[in-house]
């Protein structure tokens, strides 16, 4: 229920989805996140999915290509994308410096403390709701996923084993 | 229009839990009737309860009501949040989640249904209870809603005919409702979640009783035993759940009397110039404008949809709108008022496997009534919405990075939702009406008006209150979020409609179910429901009376009191 009221919350971007017109404009946009900014990119979702192991989950390369979707499929916020990806890749290169693998505990501090942050704003903010949406997208990629289920000790949703006495 | 008769006796719209014990029963008794549902007819087979991603994605049942061209209602404008009732803000693990900012409103009205031969028992998980006695005199025994124009003990009969047709598995003793001989089956046994919770309601000097289930334990013709998958929301794929698709119509299929049309969308009731109904005009699946005709039409379409078409069918001798001569027709809206309270245990409790809804606590809801609240109120518990990890992370495992994993591999198999459901006492300002707005077919969509009263918002807080003594006594570890019907109404259980009553200047039907001064319309869904049975849930009730009145619309017609319209 509550994932339908977000779902509701971000309409505003799904519905632009839709827009024939906005899609063509889209079309003639260039990449917004190629080399380094997609590679900080994957780095910045290697931390939201869990790098099970120390090993990136599956569905993080995907991730940036799920946010470049959803970036030109609404052209008309793309310098809202633009600015905001500039702003977080900007501040998390300035507090936790790129590294490979990703230094997950620094990053996820970081993350935690923004969370908190946005939190207290009076409105979600465009970054805000930019922001989970993704980190959702990226939840349900991973542990929708047969890396997920494995990640949790099953080898998918078949082999929950029913308690003995039921 | 291209107007074709349907050679049938009666005319039936939805295939529900109403509509097919209504189609079942008339094929029963030797008239022939055409189902027009205008959702698909799925395959069980197909469903996907073990699918990769079967809870990140839609259900399929989800996705056809998904579909924009399916778009029938809409909400009105939520009232503004009461600030001390805050504690029953929806909230997770998500990033939004936060107290109502001064001026916030209630999100509009989601009614969560299935479309499609089965209706909303296809995403149902088995529920089927009995209203308990006093529900039927709410008037006269607590001052409160309105008495209906029949009793228990005028539908027991048909409470026991429907629980063997669906094949209910139950425990016949129940302090809370009125005494009953066995059941076709016995109850199924707790889950190992529900059990630590039954020992939890112990201490605190309830009951957590079994729940009376149309699952079946063992096999029956063309149905297999539950197994026990916890996916009774996302379909039955092995028949053992008595959705009506795979438990009713079959059968009265198999009688040649029965035709179902699907993709057919009903928009208002063809009525004669004296006022008497002939038919229903509607599309096709192609979208061509048709006309269905016969002796008698039953309305099956729920809650929102019958009153929409009733009100849609203004005309000629209705100007009003049909059965709506005293414009009753919409008011009494009853909704689900629910509470959620997420639940972290310590320890794994394997919450993915059990009969989803296998325990109720209904303390509170005896003759006498819960000391504070009039109305009634059920406690249970559910894991559906954390039967699988990506759930658990998305609601219920805040953070990121190491911290997060860990609590989603802590959470997963430990987290459920405890639940509650109290009764919504129906009020005339509650209701259905028509909207401007219209659906690519050019009706009006349903617009749906509801808030929440004073009595309302107790009955959420004393749920949400007992909830919290549950989880205290049963050693939950966290209580991750919340969801509640003060801010999110998401209604699974919608009533009232087009109640019953004697006065026609007070009710829609009369103790049959047929409209007022229209012995050959009848309406057979929970439009129907006086009061809302003390939470409990109404498909059984739905069933009992639509065979019920089905019976009775046969009996007219066997007597020639519906005169054949060609």
């Amino acid at each position: 229920m509550l994932r339908r009221a977000f779902l509701r919350a971000l309409l505003g971007l799904g519905a632009l989805l839709l827009a024939p017109a906005r899609r063509l404009a889209a079309a003639r946009l260039p990449r917004l996140f190629e080399g380094a900014a997609r590679a900080r990119l994957a780095n910045f979702a290697a931390v939201i999915v869990p790098a099970w192991n120390g090993q990136p989950a599956a569905g993080g390369g995907d991730f940036a290509e799920r946010f470049e979707a959803l970036a030109r499929a609404t052209p008309d916020r793309v310098d809202a994308y633009r600015s905001y990806f500039e702003r977080f890749v900007g501040e998390v290169d300035a507090r936790v410096p790129p590294r490979e693998p990703p230094d997950e505990v620094a990053l996820t501090a970081l993350f935690e403390r923004w969370h908190e942050e946005w939190r207290r704003e009076a409105e979600p903010t465009f970054a805000a709701q930019f922001f989970e949406l993704l980190r959702r997208d990226v939840l349900r990629a991973y542990y929708g996923s047969a890396a997920g289920w494995r990640a949790l000790g099953f080898h998918g949703p078949a082999h929950r084993p029913p308690p003995d006495d039921v | 229009m291209n107007p074709s008769d349907s050679a049938a006796d009666v005319l039936v719209v939805g295939a529900g839990a109403g509509g097919a014990l209504a189609a079942w029963a008339l094929v029963e008794q030797g008239l022939s009737v055409l189902l027009l549902e205008t959702g698909p007819r799925f395959d069980p087979a197909r469903y996907e309860t073990y699918a990769q991603g079967f809870e990140v994605e839609p259900s399929v049942f989800a996705r056809v009501e998904a579909e924009p061209a399916r778009r029938s209602y809409e909400s009105g404008e939520g009232e503004p949040l009461d600030p001390r009732f805050n504690a029953l803000t929806s909230r997770s693990a998500t990033l939004f989640s936060r107290p109502p900012l001064p001026g916030a409103r209630r999100a509009p009205f989601v009614w969560s249904r299935a479309l499609g031969v089965g209706g909303s028992t296809l995403h149902y998980q088995g529920e089927a209870h009995r209203f308990p006695a006093h529900s039927f005199r709410m008037k006269s025994e607590r001052g409160v809603a309105a008495d209906w124009p029949i009793s228990y003990a005028d539908l027991a009969p048909y409470y026991e005919r429907v629980e063997r047709l669906l094949g209910v598995a139950g425990a016949p003793h129940n302090p809370f409702k009125p005494p009953r001989g066995p059941y076709l089956y016995g109850p199924h046994p707790l889950s190992r979640a529900s059990r630590r919770l039954a020992e939890a309601a112990g201490k605190l000097g309830w009951q957590a009783l079994a729940n009376p289930v149309a699952i079946l334990p063992r096999p029956a013709p063309g149905r297999a035993p539950c197994h026990y998958c916890n996916g009774c929301v996302r379909g039955c794929p092995v028949g053992a759940k008595g959705s009506v698709d795979v438990a009713v119509l079959p059968a009265a299929e198999r009688t040649g009397r029965l035709r179902i049309e699907t993709g057919f969308h009903a928009s208002r009731l063809e009525h004669a110039a004296s006022g008497r109904i002939s038919g229903v005009i509607g599309f096709d699946s192609a979208g061509q404008e048709q006309r269905r005709r016969a002796q008698a039409v039953v309305l099956a379409a729920g809650a929102i949809e019958t009153p929409r078409l009733l009100l849609n069918s203004a005309g000629g001798a209705h100007p009003h709108g049909v059965g709506n001569a005293h414009g009753q027709v919409g008011l009494h809206l009853m909704e689900t008022l629910y509470v959620l309270r997420y639940a972290s245990f310590a320890e794994r409790l394997e919450t993915w496997a059990g009969i989803p809804l296998d325990f109720r606590i209904w303390d509170g809801n005896g003759a006498a009534g819960p000391s504070e609240l009039v109305n009634g109120i059920v406690l249970g518990a559910t894991c559906s919405l954390f039967d699988g990890p990506a759930g658990v992370a998305l609601e219920a495992a805040p953070g990121f990075g190491l911290r997060h994993r860990e609590q989603v591999a802590e959470r997963f198999g430990a987290t459920l939702a405890l639940f509650a459901i109290a009764e919504q006492l129906p009020r005339a300002e509650n209701r259905v009406r028509i909207a401007e707005t219209r659906d690519r077919h050019g009706s009006p969509l349903a617009r749906v008006e509801t808030r929440l009263d004073a009595k309302d918002l107790s009955a959420l807080q004393l749920a949400w209150r007992r909830l919290g003594q549950l989880a205290e006594a049963a050693g939950v570890a966290a209580q991750p979020g919340q969801v509640t019907a003060y801010d999110q109404p998401n209604a699974t259980h919608v009533a009232g409609t087009c109640r019953m009553g004697r006065d026609s200047q007070q009710s829609v039907v009369d103790a049959f179910c047929a409209v007022h001064g229209h012995p050959e319309l009848v309406v057979a869904d929970a439009s129907v429901l006086v009061t809302e049975g003390a939470g409990d849930s109404p498909s059984l009730t739905i069933q009992a009376l639509a065979l019920r009145s089905a019976e009775a619309l046969a009996t007219r017609a066997r007597r020639g009191e519906l005169s054949r319209v060609r």
